[in-house]
This record gives structure tokens, sequence and C-alpha cells, in this order.
């Protein structure tokens, strides 16, 4: 069993398109300076650095060397962690396995992305197999609409039903400044918006952004010291499939069912829907907003687009899903988990402004990567068993 | 934050890119699914004996236990299969084989319990449905790769 650890501090820079003002190194080093200042910490406090973002979308490669002057982590431990779309809540993950396991006091993830240096489906098309699998699924969106379309043929699913996630979460980064998209859309925007590959249109999918986080991840005793409100961990779990596009059920999400199935037993939760106040869910595109919270087991199979319909899911709602605005607002890759998690604990410290749900004190946070795989978080206002 | 600067200054960006060519290693395993598939037009999978899976294409290793899946556990699946999903993709990118439309279908090949990822076209996409019946094309010049089958089109359709 590991030690009790608590988030203490999260920064994030201001994301866009493409941030013309910093290189990526200054880009880091906005997150990390807003993160430190938000717990109210020295550099010299942090004993460890872990840090991501995807291989090839800015061609450099030793990312942990290269960036010690962003990550401020000179003569410090630090490495780089990277697992395609999870690397934010991974190095979270890391970071977090770090501190339990009583080796360091304080220790700062960071997930960052220059998103505009490059082709990023050129960039994202490494994931695949090059002998067997990299003809084919060219990038992120053409897997993702197979398993849209199987989900929408599975359970008569329509697309304005997943039109209604991208309204949602692009609506909701109207309260967050910090969101690269702030201009909030109707259904009619989704369904005229262009057909990229069906039932895949522009507005159902992620932008390309600009942005960094950086999150603060201290011992008890510290966090209790340090912080008026520490968003204590309480679950973590990792969780892969097969490895080939092929061999997908893809009428499920099975790594997050296994990922969140293990963290609800882990923090004890029987009822996700009552017991959580808030999720920062890694949504890339419309429709996950539908299936894949039947995945975690917010509803039943085929009952999403009911439930996202009703307004269970938009602020005031039952269980608020991506106060934040969601990866269909920002998604600048590396970063994009790792704004999930620290999100979560923004929402624990009650410092969300117009985004807090109010009195917020368990939340979930998940990570999506590639080929299907998924990471998830439980995060809370009090002390884990 | 930055906007005072942006309207006063034209920001300089340093183009550049990589070109790195590979040779990757297809291994024994894969040698012979696309031997098998070049000289004898063949498509060959692999049978788990414990997980009762019949992979496509051959591993050496089940994916699920790990365990050895010996070569005379092949067996030849397909040519036809049936379409699972689909998506028909319609804007174009150079990292994609060919022009849109096409689908990128998962295609279960008789007899294999996993589904086969490749390419369908050569008849009209609106006509496509789960369920689909389809054969696979092979190129004029198989080359020893996964494009030796070209694409897959409906059975009793065009392009055949």
């Amino acid at each position: 069993m590991g030690r009790r650890v608590a988030i203490i501090g999260f920064g994030q820079t201001h994301h866009s398109a493409r941030r013309w003002d910093v290189n990526g190194l200054e880009l880091i080093q906005e997150a990390v300076v807003r993160a430190l200042d938000d717990a109210e910490m020295t550099l010299e406090e942090i004993d460890a650095v872990v840090i991501g973002n995807m291989d090839h979308f800015e061609g450099i490669n030793y990312v942990d060397t290269w960036s010690v002057e962003g990550a401020g982590a000179f003569m410090k431990p630090i490495f780089k962690v990277t697992t395609g779309g999870t690397t934010g809540t991974t190095v979270a993950i890391a970071a977090y396995y770090h501190v339990a396991s009583g080796l360091f006091n304080n220790v700062m993830a960071i997930g960052w992305e220059k998103n505009s240096e490059s082709d990023t489906t050129g960039a994202i098309i490494t994931c695949s197999d090059p002998v067997w699998d990299r003809f084919s699924y060219s990038g992120a969106i053409p897997s993702l609409a197979v398993e849209a379309s199987a989900y929408m043929r599975e359970y008569g699913v329509t697309e304005e039903d997943g039109a209604r996630v991208t309204v949602r979460d692009r609506g909701n980064a109207m309260n967050n400044p910090y969101a690269h998209l702030r201009e909030a859309v109707t259904i009619e925007d989704v369904m005229y918006s262009q057909m990229l590959t069906e039932p895949i249109k522009l507005l159902d999918i992620c932008p390309r952004s600009d942005g960094a986080a950086a999150v603060i991840f201290s011992r008890e005793d510290v966090a209790e010291k340090r912080c008026p409100k520490p968003a204590w961990i309480h679950a973590v779990s990792v969780r892969h499939d097969t490895t080939w596009f092929g061999d997908i059920d893809y009428t499920r999400l099975t790594s997050l069912e296994g990922a969140s199935k293990e963290v609800f037993r882990i923090a004890g939760i029987k009822e996700p829907v009552k017991e959580l106040d808030v999720c920062e869910l890694y949504l890339p595109y419309s429709f996950a907003g539908l299936k894949w919270m039947e995945s975690i087991g917010l509803c039943g199979p085929g009952e999403a687009p009911r439930f996202v319909a009703d307004g269970h899911t938009d602020m005031g709602g039952t269980l608020p899903v991506n106060p934040s605005g969601g990866v269909l607002s920002t998604n600048c890759i590396g970063a994009t988990g790792l704004l999930r998690v620290g999100e979560t604990a923004l929402q624990i410290f009650g410092r969300a402004e117009k985004r807090q749900v109010e009195g917020a004190r368990l939340a979930m946070a998940t990570g999506f990567g590639g080929c299907f795989w998924s990471d998830a978080l439980i995060v809370g206002a009090g002390k884990p068993q | 934050m930055e906007d005072q600067w942006r309207r006063e200054t034209k920001p300089i960006d340093f183009e550049g890119g990589i070109f790195m060519p590979y040779s990757w290693t297809v291994g024994r395993v894969g040698s012979r699914f696309f031997i098998e598939l070049r000289d004898n037009g063949r498509i060959m999978a692999s049978a788990c004996r414990k997980c009762k899976d019949i992979w496509v294409p051959p591993r050496m290793r089940c994916p699920v236990c790990f365990s050895e899946i010996d070569e005379d556990a092949w067996v030849e699946i397909g040519p036809e299969g049936t379409l699972r999903h689909y998506t028909v993709v319609r804007y174009d990118h150079k990292a994609q084989p060919i022009k849109p439309p096409f689908a990128y279908a998962i295609i279960d090949l008789d007899g294999a319990t996993r589904g086969f990822t490749h390419l369908v076209y050569g008849t009209e996409l609106e006509d496509l449905k789960s369920g689909t019946r389809l054969k696979p094309v092979f190129a004029l010049d198989p080359q020893g790769n996964i494009l030796d089958i070209e694409y897959f089109t409906p059975v009793g359709g065009q392009g055949g």
C-alpha cells in the first residue's frame, strides 16, 4: 500500500492554436511558474520532475534533457514518460507513484505540446505498427469514426446525439479563461460542419492546441501544512487492450471499463453517479461523450444519449462533466490528460471560479490514447483510507 | 498578454523537417504470412490453442495469454469475409494510402475470430452496411506487404 498523496498546486498556460510568443521551453515555464505560485512553493522544494509530450510532434526526442530549463529541473531527477494520448494522465500517475513510494516529498508532473509545430496526423500515425497497421487508420480520426459507427449501429444513436456533447463542452469552455476554443456552438453548427470521416464532422473532433500543464504532488504532512484543501489521490489505474486496430471490440471500450472498475473498487465507490460530484473526462470526440460514459459505468448500455440530453452532465446537473470545456475545447495532447487531473484538483480546492461545481468533494479524471487504452484517477477532498 | 506584441510584430518561425528512411524487420512469422499472400494469394492466421482465438495476421505468441503459437497451428482463413464496422473517409491527407472517398473497415474474414483492418472501395460506398459480404482484390504485382491485398469490395459487386 502506498503512502497518502495529495495535489497541492496546478498551473496551466493560456492555450491557443499557436502560441507565437513562446517556444516550447518557455511554454513549459509558464505552467511551472503558475503551479508553484498556486502551491505557494519554491522550486527548491520540488524533489523530482516527470515530464511528457507526444513523440514526434515537435521532432525532439530526449525531452527530459531538452526541457530541463523549461521544467526548472536543473540538477534534479527528471525523466520523460510518453504514452500517446494518455501521456498527461500517465505523468500524473507516475508522479503519484514517486510520492506514494515514500522516496520523494514533492514531485511535479508536467505535460505539454506545441501541436502547431508539425502535422498531427503525420506524427500520430507513428503510433501504428509500420508493417501491419500504418497504411490504414492513418491518424486519430478514422479509428474513432469506426468506434462511433459501431456504437451508433448497436444502439440506434444519431449524429445529433453526438453533437450534444460538443455543444455542452464548448459551452462550458466559455467559463474557462485558459481554454483554446471559447465560442459556444449549436447542434446545427456541428451538423453542418465539414464531414471528415463518417460520422465525424469537424466540430465532433478536438482541436490542435499549444499548451502546457503542471501539477504538484506532495506527501501527506506537506499537503496538510501547505494546502488549505488538498486534493487527495484516492485511486489510479492504467489499462491497455491489444496492440492492433483489428483486434479491438469496438462496441465496448474495455480498457476504460477495466480502469474505471479498478478505481471505483479502490476508492470504495459503489454508485458513481451519486457519489461523484464532477468529472473531467478525456473525450477527444463527441461520440466518446456517449459511449465512454457507459464504459465508465455512469449509465447502462445505450442509455448515454438520453442521460446527456436530459442535462444530467450539464453544469448544475446530477454529475457535471467537463466544466473546463474538456478536450473538445483544448487539446495540447501531451498536456490534455494532465489538464483533466489538474482541473479536478482545482474543483476540490474550490478555486475553479466560474467553472466551479459547488461543494465538489469527489472527482474523476480519465485519459485516453490511440489504440484504445485508458487511465483513470479518483481525486477527493477527504483523506483516502 | 501576447496581443500587443502580436499586433506590432511578425513572429519568426524556423522551417525544417526530418526524412528518415527505415527498413523494418518483418521476422519469421510475418514473412511467412506475406510470402503466402504474395506467392499463393492465401491469407493465413494463427490459432491459440488455449484461448481458441484465431489471430490475423499471425503472431508468435498469443496477445492475450502469451502462450507460444506453434507454426503448425496456422490455418488458412478467408479470403472472403463480412464487413463488421467501417467509416467512409471524406477528407484528403497525404498519410492516407489513396484519395477519398473510400472506407476503412474491420472485416471478419471467414474462419477468424478477430478482425482484419483493411480498405473497402470499388463500390457505391453509400450501399455498404455492417454484414456486407466482401472479397479481396489482389494486387497485380504483389510485393510481399499488406497492400498485396489492394482492397476489399462487395462480393458480386464491381471491381473484382
